[in-house]
């Protein structure tokens, strides 16, 4: 009886830990876990079979024509696949009470930006309410989203309000080993593209310099050795 | 003056810890070697008592499910999601258990016999493990940290041995990879 007590007391302790320490991650040990393999819709050939990709969801009430709350949504990957912050006051919302924003992860697009290579999901932004627009507020709005490969030169986000539009390209900036935000221009699609490689060995001349050196290198061996012998 | 020395090699280590993890304390391996390997030193310099039990054990295991049990429930209720794969499970739970061991050994093997009395040992270490992550994860960590290090102080009263918290904090963070 007395120990189950404590079991109880111990539990209780630990759910009020946590009802005061919201969105920790419960591991205790201070290792951070390595980000999960990247979660295709549409998985490539040889990648890893992984859960479907989440979605991201965030809900605001909204006073006077204008969401209040700010939002800061994220998909539950780890690390998150796409996530958005929207400040509050950042949303004009006519003729509701509440908005509800989504992050939800589609295909790689089969139409990228021209020469780009579309890499991991396209994530499709949209709000609950037609006909919401951005405030000057929404200046700070930021888009992450995680590339499925850390490789250098970085990769961009490009976006189109819709799939009948243009892309844009966005100035986008490394955020982390493989995370890249951007603003966030409004409801769309959002693609982190790459470029194509430069095509490797398509001159020789590096390969003849490094020849040259060397035979020169073994010229000036050679000489040496006779002058000493 | 053995408690402010341990007290004091424990802000060291985790002074290291923060200045080798560089922008990512947290994730950094070598960091959270280098943080084990100071606190193993301190701990084994003050040669605390481990005792191997059964009872160590069974309340270890008592205590994964008094820790794990609310994230479950929480979890489950609120923001359920598929459990997590387990590659990359194995190398990381091995780099975890050298962490948790020197901490356990640390925390509720030297300090907890460095101080008389067992109640404020007990607050002690859980003051000092909700502080170890503030720099890897920020303030709003040490309400469940704090909570945490007390049920871990408790197991470590209860078995009389570091072997239960150290069975409890494993069995925990195992479960966090999957979950978290």
């Amino acid at each position: 009886m007395r120990a189950a007590r404590r079991v109880v007391a111990g539990v209780l302790l630990v759910t009020g830990g946590l009802l005061l320490s919201p969105a920790v991650v419960p591991v205790y040990d201070g290792i951070g876990q390595p980000d999960e393999p990247y979660r295709y819709v549409d998985r490539p050939d040889g990648a890893q079979v992984t859960a479907e990709p989440t979605t991201a969801v965030g809900t605001s009430p909204v006073v006077g024509g204008v969401a209040q709350h700010g939002m800061n949504v994220a998909t539950k990957e780890i690390a998150p696949q796409f996530s958005l912050f929207l400040p509050p006051r950042a949303l004009k919302v006519p003729g509701a009470r509440a908005v509800t924003v989504t992050g939800t992860p589609q295909a790689a697009v089969s139409d990228p930006p021209a020469g780009m290579q579309p890499d991991g999901n396209a994530y499709l932004v949209a709000f609950s309410v037609p006909g919401v627009t951005l405030t000057p507020q929404a200046a700070l709005a930021t888009v992450s989203m995680r590339a499925t490969t850390a490789e250098q030169p970085p990769p961009q986000i490009h976006y189109r309000p819709s799939a009948a539009e243009p892309w844009q390209a966005l100035q986008t900036a490394r955020a982390g080993t493989e995370i890249y935000a951007t603003r966030f221009p409004g409801p769309g699609q959002f693609q982190v593209v790459f470029a194509p490689k430069p095509d490797d060995g398509s001159s020789p001349l590096p390969l003849v310099l490094v020849g040259v050196l060397v035979v020169a290198a073994a010229a000036v061996v050679v000489i040496r050795l006779r002058a000493s012998g | 003056m053995r408690l402010a020395a341990l007290l004091a090699g424990f802000a060291t280590a985790v002074g290291l810890r923060v200045l080798v993890g560089g922008d990512d304390p947290a994730g950094s391996v070598p960091a959270a070697l280098l943080f084990a390997g100071c606190l193993l030193v301190l701990a084994l310099a003050a040669r605390p008592s481990v005792p191997l039990s059964w009872r160590g054990l069974s309340v270890g295991l008592v205590g994964i499910a008094v820790i794990c049990q609310p994230v479950l429930v929480h979890r489950t209720l609120f923001d359920w999601e598929p459990l997590r794969g387990a590659t990359g499970f194995a190398p990381w739970l091995a780099a975890v258990t050298v962490v948790v061991a020197a901490e356990e050994l640390f925390l509720r093997g030297a300090l907890f016999e460095a101080v008389p009395r067992p109640w404020v040992a007990v607050v002690l270490g859980a003051v000092c493990f909700a502080l170890l992550h503030v720099p890897l994860y920020g303030w709003h960590v040490v309400p469940l940290d704090l909570a945490v290090g007390l049920v871990l102080g408790g197991l470590r009263v209860e078995a009389g041995t570091p072997v239960a918290p150290f069975v409890a904090h494993l069995g925990a963070d195992a479960v966090g990879w999957f979950v978290a």
